[in-house]
């Protein structure tokens, strides 16, 4: 279960009116919703400390809007219109290319496998997160409808494209029967390596030892060599 | 002459709570949490009183609009709107009208003239004074 609050009824309807309006001025929450400043404010600065809800804007004109948590408390919580909920979660994760459908299903895949500290930070986060929990069968971590499954893994397989290319589209991967290596081509630098040539689990970035080095080199040397190791990633094997 | 409206709320409902008749009434405004207004009744707790005075002048502070981006000196009666942690939100008079001010920290965040006249403001902020020593004194309620 998600790590979302419980919130009286004016916090609730505060925090659904700035997700569906946002970014708005509290004068305009309280007139709109027909609360007292002094009950406006305070139920703002409570969600703003429980991080449901940020200042944005250059600082004179104090202007608030949902935070992803925020948006995510009001789509379990039902708020309507849900189309415009889920759109901007959309848009604050970087999703906006799929439909609300597709994210709509991605969603209801996370929160049905999320725990207590499950992230609510980035996109390419929250699928790594969720390859944690489930691997890659993600269909058997959750019960969902085969639509909305297919529809998820849509979202979810942009998450995984999205991370490898943030950290290893110019990487080459070379694994031996004692080592894993992640190679930057590009830079020609070692990006990560788990080695146990010595008998022993031992991983390094930049400071590979003479045995690990005289392994991998001549097999670099060889892969440049037969022009293989071009951007992209490419895995090679013994 | 300052007012701190979550101090007076407090005691507005408990006093409710205590003296006030059963009713049953759908809010216009929400005060705090539990306490309302309708009208000229303030309820609490599935009780209420009638006070028109107060309930004008907790309507005329409630959500003064911002009308100008503007500083000014500025004096009493204030109203503090809420005041947590370093924050802090409040009412006062200026040159040339009612100030809302917004405090954060040591510095302030953002300062307005608002849509209330000034006379209007001292007037609703002297009903709310005279409440809040009456409520501080509840045998006097009766004659605000």
């Amino acid at each position: 279960m998600l790590n979302l609050p419980s919130l009286d009824h004016s916090a609730h309807e505060i925090l659904s009116y700035i997700a569906i309006k946002g970014p708005v001025t509290m004068y305009r929450v309280a007139r709109d919703l027909s609360y007292h400043f002094s009950h406006t404010y305070r139920k703002a600065y409570k969600l703003e400390k429980l991080g449901l809800i940020k200042k944005v804007g250059n600082g004179r004109a104090a202007l608030y809007e949902a935070t992803l948590g925020g948006y995510v408390y009001c789509y379990v919580a039902g708020v309507e219109p849900r189309e415009v909920v889920v759109s901007k979660i959309s848009k604050m994760l970087g999703l906006d290319h799929f439909s609300v459908e597709e994210v709509e299903s991605f969603l209801k895949l996370y929160i049905a496998v999320a725990d207590h500290y499950a992230p609510l930070g980035g996109f390419v986060t929250m699928v790594s997160y969720l390859l944690e929990r489930c691997g890659w069968e993600v269909e058997r971590c959750a019960k969902l409808g085969e639509k909305e499954l297919i529809l998820a893994t849509r979202v979810i397989s942009y998450g995984i494209i999205s991370l490898i290319r943030r950290f290893y589209a110019q990487s080459l991967i070379i694994t031996g029967r004692d080592y894993f290596v992640v190679y930057d081509v590009e830079k020609m630098r070692l990006l990560a390596a788990h080695c146990r040539l010595c008998g022993r689990d031992k991983y390094c970035s930049l400071d590979p030892c003479p045995t690990l080095r005289n392994e991998v080199e001549p097999r670099l040397k060889v892969i440049v060599q037969r022009g293989v190791a071009r951007v992209g990633n490419w895995a090679t094997n013994d | 002459m300052s007012i701190n409206l979550p101090d007076f709320f407090h005691l507005l409902k408990q006093y409710i709570r205590q003296q006030g008749g059963a009713c049953r009434v759908d809010y216009e405004l929400v005060l705090w949490d539990g306490l309302y207004i309708s009208g000229d009744f303030i309820s609490s707790g599935g009780k209420c009183v009638r006070a028109q005075n107060l309930a004008d002048a907790l309507r005329v502070t409630a959500n003064p609009q911002c009308v100008e981006k503007k500083t000014s000196e500025l004096a009493p009666p204030y109203v503090e709107y809420i005041a947590l942690g370093d924050y802090a939100l409040l009412a006062a008079v200026g040159r040339d009208g009612v100030y809302l001010v917004e405090n954060e920290g040591a510095s302030i965040r953002c300062i307005c003239k608002v849509n209330l006249n000034i006379e209007v403001f001292k007037k609703a902020v002297d009903v709310l004074m005279r409440w809040q020593a009456a409520l501080l004194d509840q045998t006097a309620v009766d004659k605000v």
